[in-house]
């Protein structure tokens, strides 16, 4: 029989601070974490979500050597698996334990700085900063700090990379390779993604509106979450809730823009569902990935209706508390779903004033104490067309 | 080590020489926006699915160490000499490393699960891994792929820190569709796959190949290995192994693994070859790969 798969430890950093602790007090509290851009110089007026915190006051609280010129990514990402890891309190005595950890950006604000040199003379840059360009060194950095020996991977499926991490975590669990996973995302900001969405015409100088019928486009955010996930036999000293739903699918439509139909969102949802077993009255909030352009909440919208019909589960976007954390927005993501399945709330949608004209979907607006939440559902969709949704059920079986 | 029985129906691979991609992807606006490997990769991804008689796919599983490098590059020029203003989003949006499977699954309008590993010299390991995870749960077909493009600043910056002293520069894109059980035409099966999680060298990785080799009851008569890890091709032919140098086909990069599993196979195809073949991998300073392939 395949074993259950629990969530015995969370870590997250965002723009709302450092830990989990600072994202539940935030949350309900309603208050978001967006601001002006004040990471690096750029022409451009974003409004984003940047970690209150500079790399050396990370490294720092992460007892690394000061020598080194870490990326932001690695910095973020290895704050809330450490997080995760210790929240736990496992003993790691015999037991096989995994790191997968998803990126978008990967070192790309250091390669930034090298490449501005390396492109005025090609014998310039300092080569030791092209060491964590690759997304996967910094998940081979941050397994080496946190010690964890029995596997490693990297994933990066835009921004739905996180939600696949979990995915992949939970269905090893799941096939006995391994007892232990450390799964989420970690990315920063960076001149590359604030000028990418940009150019594509979708960032919005002002806070972000999902789901709101005057939505112009996301803000960007940075941070890293991860959910220590593990089987039924490993003793943590709390069980959040259970993995019960996953699925993963493509929408197939155009590499950048959803479908109008949002087939590949309802197709993650629907797969996510039944595989979890439960009919769809019993998901008491969906966290959806509502990142508040024109094209993505419409298709989420159209997609949800689709699959819900009359019945849509509260929901709400938390990306106008973050802003959008491309490659970690599944795992911080992930992570607000399970504190909402834990505590019993339903945490706002910021920033909504009126239904959106494509779907009749309205989100939650207000922080909802909601006692008895027996499953809740995440969303995180990405460019290339892929959609990725899990589920968490109460740990109480 | 995890054991499995990937069956191999379909494979293909474009190393050095680019075949013409009029054949595979007919649409000329489409292949001029598309950079190399995007290009490489989607042709040799449609030619193994032609190769195993085409149809139904359940999945799309690729792995690339560098990415999308050509595309990346090309939004940091743009930003730098344009000063950030009116920039071309093509680029940026081929920029992620998951294009590639992206396109295939809209060339092919498939609408299946999807998922792109970037773990550097396991990312095409990682790949099979999940593929093998997919057939444990009872999907059927797989198309799986490896890919990495040497563009020309990546091949001046490895020049840079001396690698090209050591190895011989490379690059590829190599896909295979993997069934969970035999069919009739079947290029041989991946039996058994190992991913050391830590960069190990010496006598440390000897003694877990070792292992790998007792484990999976691999004995120097019927087995030959191809190795991408020079330091190794010495001790293992001491060991009593027939051992061939498979970088001297493609050349050193990250997904090298997936080239080597295609030449595994072609062993396969010569009735007096080997019954099996152990591919050692190893990229520069990467974690080590293990894969045992058998004829089938």
């Amino acid at each position: 029989m395949a074993t259950d798969v629990y969530i015995g430890g969370l870590g997250c950093v965002t723009a709302l601070g450092k830990g989990v602790d600072s994202q539940l007090k935030r949350l309900k509290e309603g208050k978001g974490g967006l601001g002006k851009l004040t990471l690096f110089k750029t022409s451009h007026e974003a409004t984003v979500g940047e970690v209150p915190f500079s790399n050396k006051m990370l490294a720092e609280s992460l007892n690394l050597p000061p020598v080194k010129e870490y990326s932001r990514t690695t910095l973020l990402g290895l704050a809330a698996a450490a997080e995760a890891l210790s929240d736990s309190g496992i003993q790691r005595d015999g037991l096989r334990i995994g790191f997968i950890s998803a990126t978008s950006v990967g070192g790309m604000d250091v390669s930034e700085l090298f490449y501005g040199e390396y492109h005025k003379d090609k014998n310039r840059g300092k080569l030791r900063q092209l060491i964590g360009h690759d997304c996967g060194a910094s998940t081979q950095f941050m397994c080496e700090q946190l010690g964890i020996g029995d596997f490693s991977t990297t994933i990066n499926t835009a921004c739905s990379s996180a939600n696949n991490a979990i995915m992949l975590g939970a269905r090893m669990i799941k096939a006995g390779m391994l007892d232990v996973v450390i799964a989420g995302g970690t990315d920063s900001l960076c001149r590359f993604t604030v000028n990418g969405f940009s150019s594509l015409g979708i960032l919005d100088r002002e806070l972000c509106r999902p789901f709101d019928r005057s939505r112009a486009g996301l803000n960007l955010g940075e941070g890293a979450g991860y959910l220590l996930l593990c089987s039924d036999r490993v003793k943590t000293s709390r069980r959040y809730g259970r993995v019960t739903g996953y699925a993963n699918a493509n929408d197939a439509f155009h590499q950048t823009a959803s479908s109008s139909t949002g087939d590949g969102a309802y197709l993650a949802m629907k797969g996510a569902l039944e595989m979890s077993g439960s009919d769809s009255g019993r998901i008491g909030y969906i966290n959806v990935h509502g990142t508040g352009t024109q094209n993505n909440d419409a298709s989420e919208g159209v997609a949800m209706k689709r699959l819900f019909g009359g019945s849509v589960p509260p929901f709400s976007s938390t990306k106008g508390f973050t802003g959008h954390t491309l490659g970690a927005a599944g795992g911080v993501e992930s992570v607000f779903a399970v504190l909402s399945l834990y505590y019993g709330f339903i945490w706002p949608n910021l920033n909504f004033r009126n239904r959106i004209e494509e779907a009749d979907v309205t989100p939650v607006t207000r922080c909802v104490k909601a006692g008895n939440l027996k499953a809740v559902m995440t969303n995180s969709f990405g460019f290339g067309g892929n959609c990725t949704s899990l589920v968490f059920e109460s740990a109480k079986i | 080590m995890i054991r499995t029985n990937l069956y191999i129906t379909g494979m293909a691979g474009i190393t050095r020489e680019e075949p013409d991609y009029k054949n595979y992807i007919p649409d000329a606006g489409l292949r001029r926006r598309m950079s190399r490997v995007i290009r490489m990769s989607v042709a040799s991804a449609l030619m193994a699915l032609e190769d195993s008689g085409n149809g139904k796919i359940d999945a799309i599983v690729t792995g690339t160490g560098w990415g999308c490098l050509a595309d990346t590059e090309k939004f940091l020029i743009s930003i730098l000499d344009n000063s950030e203003r009116l920039l071309n989003p093509s680029s940026f949006i081929q920029s992620t490393s998951n294009t590639i499977g992206a396109q295939i699954a809209l060339m092919l309008e498939d609408k299946h699960y999807n998922s792109t590993y970037v773990h550097g010299g396991s990312s095409f390991e990682s790949a099979l891994l999940d593929a093998a995870l997919l057939v444990s749960e009872g999907k059927k077909r797989i198309l799986a792929g490896g890919f990495d493009e040497l563009t020309p600043t990546k091949s001046h910056l490895l020049e840079r820190m001396g690698m090209w002293k050591k190895y011989i520069p490379g690059e590829g894109s190599h896909f295979f569709v993997l069934e969970g059980e035999r069919g009739e035409h079947v290029h041989g099966k991946i039996s058994a796959l190992e991913i050391i999680p830590h960069v190990t060298d010496g006598e440390e990785i000897l003694a877990s190949l070792r292992r790998f080799l007792a484990d999976t009851g691999t004995e120097t008569s019927s087995a030959e290995i191809i190795c991408g890890d020079h330091k190794l091709l010495k001790p293992l032919s001491e060991m009593g192994f027939n051992v061939k140098d498979y970088k001297q086909h493609c050349g050193e990069y990250p997904t090298a693994s997936a080239c080597a599993l295609r030449q595994a196979l072609m062993a396969f195809r010569d009735q007096k070859g080997p019954e099996r073949v152990i591919i050692v991998s190893k990229y520069i300073n990467d974690v080590s790969t293990f894969m045992l392939t058998e004829r089938s």
